[in-house]
């Protein structure tokens, strides 16, 4: 009966419906009483808190470790590890008082010591560590008591920000080991991942996810500004690669948020879902902008540039590109992010008469009759047209070019979209060959983005700079910016901010809304109205509670594709019988 | 009982005034579809020539897109079109003259444009010039030859390309690419420069005798229609191909809407992301594009990217597989070492590799398609054409004093045909999936004109899925997966029939 | 006789591992090559992320991208005969090898096996069985529904049963390997998890490796079938499943084997879009992200790794014939 043949096809059975079998068994899982889960396109990179090189292994590091300081919703700095701050009136020197009753997540305490090795340490990392280039002006960074004194040889305007923005480290657990050890990476180590932040790290499964649990000594409670530990005992980042298959996690229950914004046809779709919900309102940290190549004839006229500028119709961008998520901005910083820093003056706003009447004063006239405005000069000049390069991955991008091109049709200059790749786009960046651009740019907490984009000294390999020019008065406009004392930081924002557009190396367009889609239970938050976290950062996820709202996701049935499919089957099984008749 | 039948009515048909009317449409259809193909292909081939001689002649650098030149190239395609309706009508009408006399001239005039050659790319030309002088030139004096003269000859010939090669990349200069006539033209010797451009004329010449032989083969393609008229799978094949190919020929006149919005109104604000409805089909995308639309263009992309791929790749395939399964020895170890290293390769990475290397264009998918999927071929063609040379038929021809190109062409190739032809038919089934695959990780050129699998990019990308919007994401997919499915159930019979062992004992 | 066979069989085996050789050289230069010609340089991948020049010149700096290239092509050769792959721009600090090593050639080698072995039985045992009833309907029928198998755009069918299977009817988990966060009680549970995650892509896979081997098999019991031994064995008045099962289908296992170590390279990379569509955290999906980061070090290393798995495999393939089949001429 049991012969060697049949005992072959059991196994084979066996084998075939093994997955069946393993069905029941994953229904069991360890609950955490309140788990949040993130779901991620891919993994996070890397780690170790010194070299994050993508925002997703930032977030991970904002949850396991503390900064000194960190923003609120206007992006004005707030106390968080460090109790209070003091910078001196020449602004070389920066006292950090570092609050009571921290500790670490072994349980030793967290001083004053270990903030002054953190900083040295870094200093003495390898040049690729994050911050290691601000910190080489660092003299000595020294703990008094609770008080850590931070002297600098050189004057920077961001040095408090950047120090309060650096992860403190355990000075117990790192000061034999270098900053590129493959210790800081090891998944299995946990000491190794020892923070003081409000989640501890407690296992990672590289590719599938990390898992982190809530630190119950954190000393949050004793912090005014957020005076309770987090609501959420469990966050997980989970690793699901396309977008719609993090929606779909999303909706069964199998992850609470995601990392990236929704886009377009997505926000609407999350809009219809009861189960989901879209933060929104809060400004996140993508800007759109249209840089300009100051070198190309035709944009190397300041008049030009100004007509650009006025002939655009944000409004209309926003509608195109985001489908109305966005927050037109006309300034090179925003009053949204920055209000203290922001300045009226030189700020574009939508005019086509008065870009026209420019355009037409600086003898830019459609002399062929083309519909194209021509050079100055006589007859057969050249046309005024430009390439603007756009990124083809990034839909917004493309679709603000779009925008872009009709709108400056309303001042007779054409411009052609050119869809380009990521490859080939920063190519054109870097070697200068290119006339315009469209496409988002990352923020930071330090408005240093006007800087580092025009400042012909700091653009390694850029030409002049990213934007085609090297204007002497405005190299010494923004120096002065970026070495300002804490006295003479606001007026020089001013007039950096002033400098530029009048220089206008780049239009400001809009800044993208945060769109991100979240599971219903999670939307609520515990902190004082309005509260100190934005979604800009991330903690702010941590601290919702549960309000009991959630709702099982209902799916309207949708028959008619099972009705085709049906129609076609019996469509197909009719050929298949007249074929078969017919032989 | 069906094999009876069968036979039956074959042996009716040998009767020839009984030939059915199908029969007749087919093996003519097919003739003329070929001749077109070959006519479009040659005239491609000219424009190209023409081009790269007007731009030498302008200088390095110079522009194509500029007046003069296209008018020169509109020239020469001119009068290659006279000389094509000259030299059809001897090679039709007068066909005893032509392979007689006019067959020496044509000779001659070849290995002139050989020549010719390297005014319009000095390194390729060079290189063609001395393979001529190797193989082509004169075979008769391989006969005093001995076996080590061939092989310096050879080697030489390998060593010259290797250092041409090495010289451009040592130096960075475009050998390979130069033109002569860029170098006479600055010198002043323009109208030296000029003078292929009135050989590359002669080409066309070259076409009577292959329309002949196409022409010749209308009783194979009628033996080869006759059986598989009877096999249902693949008629299904033919007809689902060929209403695709009818769809996507005459695309402009079924597509309610062009596949893109009119140039003053990109986006379509009004009518974005529409279900299906009785204006739109199946509804519209994110742009306000009608979907239905965008797939009956598809079609067109879908369709030239899946024959163009595949025929590149089997034209490359053939010819490694021709050459190095002929002349074996050094020439075949280099050839098939060449393929077996290309055989390794990872195909799809390294087809997004090269798309992000050398931009999304149409014609870069094709290449990258075609570059990465010709080894199959080549490796079969190879073993093929070893086999066949050793036949006796082969020996009796080289004792007859055929040339090797003679023999390569009139004995090897058609009999390696049904192998070259089932690899082509494969060749799109495999070329229409990866640029599915690809152009759905939008490693194309999205915002052109769709092809299948960029309508499921964007559909993919617009939350169609999470919609459940099966209107943008089904119809795509179904109509790849016909398409191939197609193609497969022809190469299925086409294999049937060919292969007679498949097909049973019958006769 | 015997001994002059094997000694020409020696030769042979000893000139292909010299071809072996130098192809596997000719793939490792062109594999540097490639990596260096493409336009633009990691920088890109830290570009969007807000971090300053500054750190972006000590970056080329750490993976040696300012030296020259014949310098840089040495350091390669060297590195690699060490062992040493580099290390990956995106994953800062880890080695390539353990990047491509530690769990994910494992994934990927498990998706591919059991789906090789899933297609390779159905696909061998129903074509045998139509090569039987060849031109009944069973034929005919399980014909075209492998030709359709074959036809089936990959990642296509994938998110179909992404959407369906994995979320409206909820059977199967969307995204992973393992259930996330779910610590497995024994060996025996974490497998039952593994293989639960693994039914869609294998599915998928399934499908479209199932149908080339179908139409290899049949074709080739068709073949076999007018062989004359199958005609004496037919004679004999053995059975007719000794003789499909016994002598037809191992005749016909010849092709299989060397088709499957022809198409080594298209299998496993074939997998990329599977296991990107279910997140698979195998080689493919490894490799479609450092396609999209510009990470050299990685698709180096996993272009190599593939590289040399398929001329190994095309060498085991030829000695291999050289053992099963006799009449091989060399």
């Amino acid at each position: 009966m049991l012969s060697k043949r049949n005992l072959c096809y059991v196994i084979l059975a066996m084998f075939m419906f093994f997955p069946a079998v393993g069905i029941p068994s994953v229904v069991a899982q360890d609950a955490a009483e309140m788990p949040f889960v993130m779901a991620y396109g891919s993994d996070i990179g890397e780690l170790n808190p010194l070299v994050w090189r993508s925002e997703r292994s930032h977030w991970y590091d904002m949850l396991v470790y503390d900064s000194l300081l960190s923003y609120d919703d206007d992006l004005e700095i707030i106390p968080w590890l460090a109790e209070g701050y003091a910078v001196s009136t020449d602004g070389l020197t920066v006292n950090f008082t570092i609050r009571d009753g921290a500790t670490w997540h072994d349980g030793e305490d967290l001083t004053a010591g270990d903030v002054a090795f953190t900083f040295e340490y870094v200093r003495d990392a390898p040049a690729d560590v994050n911050y290691w280039t601000m910190l080489q002006n660092l003299t000595s960074a020294t703990a008094y008591g609770s008080v850590v004194s931070c002297v600098f040889d050189q004057l920077y305007s961001f040095a408090l920000h950047n120090l309060g923005e650096m992860y403190i480290l355990p000075e117990h657990i790192w000061s034999a080991y270098e900053a590129d050890d493959a210790r800081w990476n090891d998944a299995t180590n946990v000491l190794a991942h020892t923070g003081s932040g409000p989640f501890m790290y407690v296992q990672r499964v590289p590719d599938e996810y990390t898992e982190l649990a809530r630190f119950d000594d954190w000393w949050g409670e004793d912090n005014p500004l957020i005076g309770q530990l987090p609501n959420i005992d469990e966050v997980r980042i989970d690793v699901v690669s396309g977008q719609d298959a993090r929606i779909l996690a999303m909706r069964n229950g199998e992850a609470d948020t995601e990392r990236y914004e929704v886009f377009g046809a997505y926000v609407d779709e999350i809009l219809g879902y009861d189960e989901l919900q879209l933060v929104q309102g809060v400004a996140s940290q993508w800007d759109y902008v249209l840089g300009l190549n100051n070198t190309i004839p035709g944009l190397d006229d300041l008049a030009v540039r100004k007509a650009i500028g006025l002939a655009i119709d944000r409004e209309e961008l926003i509608t195109i590109g985001r489908l109305g998520h966005g927050t037109a901005t006309t300034s090179a910083i925003p009053d949204v992010f920055f209000p203290s820093l922001f300045d009226e003056i030189g700020v574009f706003d939508e005019n086509v008469t008065l870009a026209n009447q420019i355009l037409d004063d600086a003898g830019y006239l459609d002399n062929d009759g083309d519909g194209t405005r021509n050079f100055p000069g006589t007859a057969p000049t050249d046309e005024l047209e430009f390439d603007l390069l756009t990124l083809s991955w990034d839909d917004i991008s493309v679709a603000t070019g779009i925008g872009i091109e009709t709108q400056m049709a309303r001042i007779n200059i054409t411009i052609t979209n050119v869809v380009t790749d990521d490859g080939p786009m920063y190519d054109a960046i870097y070697t200068g060959e290119y006339d315009m651009y469209t496409m988002a740019h990352g923020y930071t907490g330090i408005p240093d983005y006007p800087w580092w984009r025009c400042h012909s000294d700091n653009i390694y390999e850029w030409g002049d700079n990213v934007h085609g020019i090297d204007n002497a008065t405005l190299d010494g406009i923004l120096d002065d910016y970026v070495a300002s004392t804490p006295a003479t930081i606001v007026a020089n924002a001013a007039i950096t901010a002033k400098a530029i557009l009048d220089n206008v190396p780049y239009v400001p367009l809009y800044l993208s809304d945060d769109t991100h889609a979240i599971r219903a239970e999670w939307v609520n938050f515990t902190t004082p109205a309005g509260g100190p976290f934005t979604a800009f950062n991330p903690r702010t996820m941590v601290f919702m509670y549960d309000d009991g709202s959630s709702d099982e996701p209902v799916v309207a049935p949708d028959y008619t594709l099972y009705i085709i499919i049906g129609a076609g089957a019996i469509v197909g099984v009719i050929i298949i019988f007249f074929i078969m008749k017919k032989r | 009982m069906n094999e009876n039948i069968i036979d039956r009515k074959d042996s009716i048909e040998m009767i020839p005034e009984k030939k059915p009317i199908h029969l007749r449409i087919v093996s003519i259809g097919a003739f003329i579809l070929l001749t077109l193909v070959l006519l479009v292909v040659m005239d491609m081939l000219i424009v190209a020539l023409a081009e790269n001689l007007a731009i030498s002649h302008a200088g390095i650098g110079g522009l194509v897109t500029d007046d003069p030149v296209s008018t020169y190239v509109l020239a020469i395609r001119a009068s290659a079109i006279v000389c094509l309706a000259i030299s059809i009508w001897f090679g039709l009408l007068g066909e005893r003259m032509y392979l007689h006399r006019p067959g020496r001239i044509l000779q001659k005039l070849l290995t002139i444009m050989v020549c010719a050659l390297a005014f319009v790319m000095l390194g390729i030309g060079v290189g063609l010039l001395l393979t001529f002088g190797i193989f082509f030139w004169n075979p008769k004096q391989f006969v005093d030859w001995k076996i080590r003269n061939l092989k310096i000859y050879r080697f030489g010939f390998v060593g010259i390309i290797l250092a041409i090669m090495l010289s451009e990349m040592v130096f960075g200069q475009p050998f390979l690419t130069l033109t002569l006539s860029s170098i006479l033209t600055p010198a002043g010797a323009w109208a030296v420069s000029l003078f292929p451009g009135f050989l590359v004329i002669p080409l066309y010449l070259f076409l009577p005798k292959v329309i002949r032989d196409i022409w010749n083969m209308r009783p194979s393609v009628e033996n080869f229609w006759k059986e598989f008229v009877y096999h249902p799978m693949g008629m299904l094949g033919l007809a689902i191909i060929g209403s695709i190919v009818f769809v996507a020929v005459f695309a402009p006149y079924i597509a309610p809407y062009y596949w893109e919005n009119p140039p003053g109104a990109p986006i379509n604000l009004d009518e974005l992301l529409q279900p299906p409805s009785a204006e739109h089909i199946l509804g519209t995308n994110h742009r306000g594009q009608d979907i239905f639309s965008r797939i009956i263009y598809g079609s067109q992309i879908s369709l030239m990217i899946g024959f163009v791929a595949s025929v590149v790749a089997v034209f490359l395939g053939t010819t490694v597989g021709l050459i190095a399964g002929y002349y074996g020895g050094i020439l075949d170890v280099i050839l098939m070492r060449i393929t077996d290293v290309f055989l390794c390769l990872p195909t799809l990475p390294l087809m997004l590799i090269f798309l992000m290397l050398f931009g999304q264009g149409l014609q870069n998918v094709i290449i990258v398609i075609a570059i990465l999927g010709w080894t199959g071929t080549a490796r079969m063609v190879r073993s093929e054409a070893l086999s066949l040379r050793e036949q006796p038929l082969t020996e009796a021809a080289h004792a007859l004093g055929a040339s090797d190109g003679y023999i390569l062409i009139h004995h090897i190739l058609p009999n390696t045909l049904p192998l070259i032809l089932a690899n082509m038919i494969l060749g799109v089934v495999t070329a229409i999936l990866s640029e599915a695959g690809i152009a759905f990780l939008g490693f194309v050129d999205i915002h052109g004109q769709p092809s299948w699998g960029i309508v499921l990019h964007w559909a993919w990308k617009n939350a169609a899925l999470l919609a459940n919007k099966w209107w943008w994401f089904i119809p795509p997919g179904v109509l790849i997966m016909l398409t191939t499915l197609g193609f497969v159930f022809i190469s299925h019979t086409a294999d049937k029939v060919v292969n007679p062992r498949l097909r049973g004992r019958r006769s | 006789m015997s001994t002059g066979k094997s000694t020409s069989a020696w030769r042979y085996i000893g000139q292909r591992v010299v071809q072996t050789i130098i192809i596997w050289f000719i793939i490792i230069t062109l594999n540097f090559i490639i990596f260096r010609v493409m336009p633009g340089d990691p920088r890109q991948a830290l570009i969007g992320e807000g971090l300053s020049p500054e750190l972006r010149i000590s970056v080329i700096e750490r993976f040696g991208l300012d030296k020259p290239m014949i310098e840089q092509y040495w350091l390669y050769l060297v590195n690699l005969f060490r062992g040493d792959l580099g290390y990956s721009f995106s994953h800062f600090g880890e080695p390539v090898i353990e990047t491509i090593f530690a769990f994910r050639f494992m994934n990927t080698f498990v998706l591919m096996g059991a789906a090789l072995v899933l297609s390779i039985i159905i696909g061998m045992a129903v074509g045998v069985f139509a090569a039987a009833k060849r031109d009944t309907i069973v034929d005919t029928g399980s014909t075209v529904t492998f030709l359709i198998a074959y036809a089936l755009p990959v990642f296509w069918i994938g998110i179909l049963i992404l959407y369906y299977m994995g979320f409206l009817w909820d059977l199967l988990p969307i995204a992973g390997t393992i259930t996330r966060g779910y610590n497995h009680v024994n060996i025996i549970d974490y497998i039952f998890d593994y293989t639960h995650h693994m039914i869609g892509p294998l599915i998928v896979l399934t499908l479209s490796f199932i149908g080339g081997f179908y139409l290899i098999m049949r074709d080739t019991v068709l073949d076999v079938f007018t062989q004359d031994y199958i005609l004496a064995a037919r004679a004999k008045g053995l059975k007719e499943r000794t003789i499909l099962y016994g002598h037809a289908m191992r005749n016909a296992m010849l092709p299989m084997v060397s088709v499957i170590a022809v198409n080594m390279p298209y299998l496993i990379s074939g997998a990329m879009m599977t296991e990107y569509v279910f997140s698979w955290s195998g080689l493919g999906l490894l490799t479609y992200n450092a396609v999209l980061s510009v990470d050299y070090p990685v698709l180096q290393g996993v272009f190599l790794f593939l590289a040399t798995i398929a001329v190994l495999s095309n060498f085991a393939a030829d000695i291999l014939y050289l053992y099963l089949d006799p009449r091989i001429r060399y």
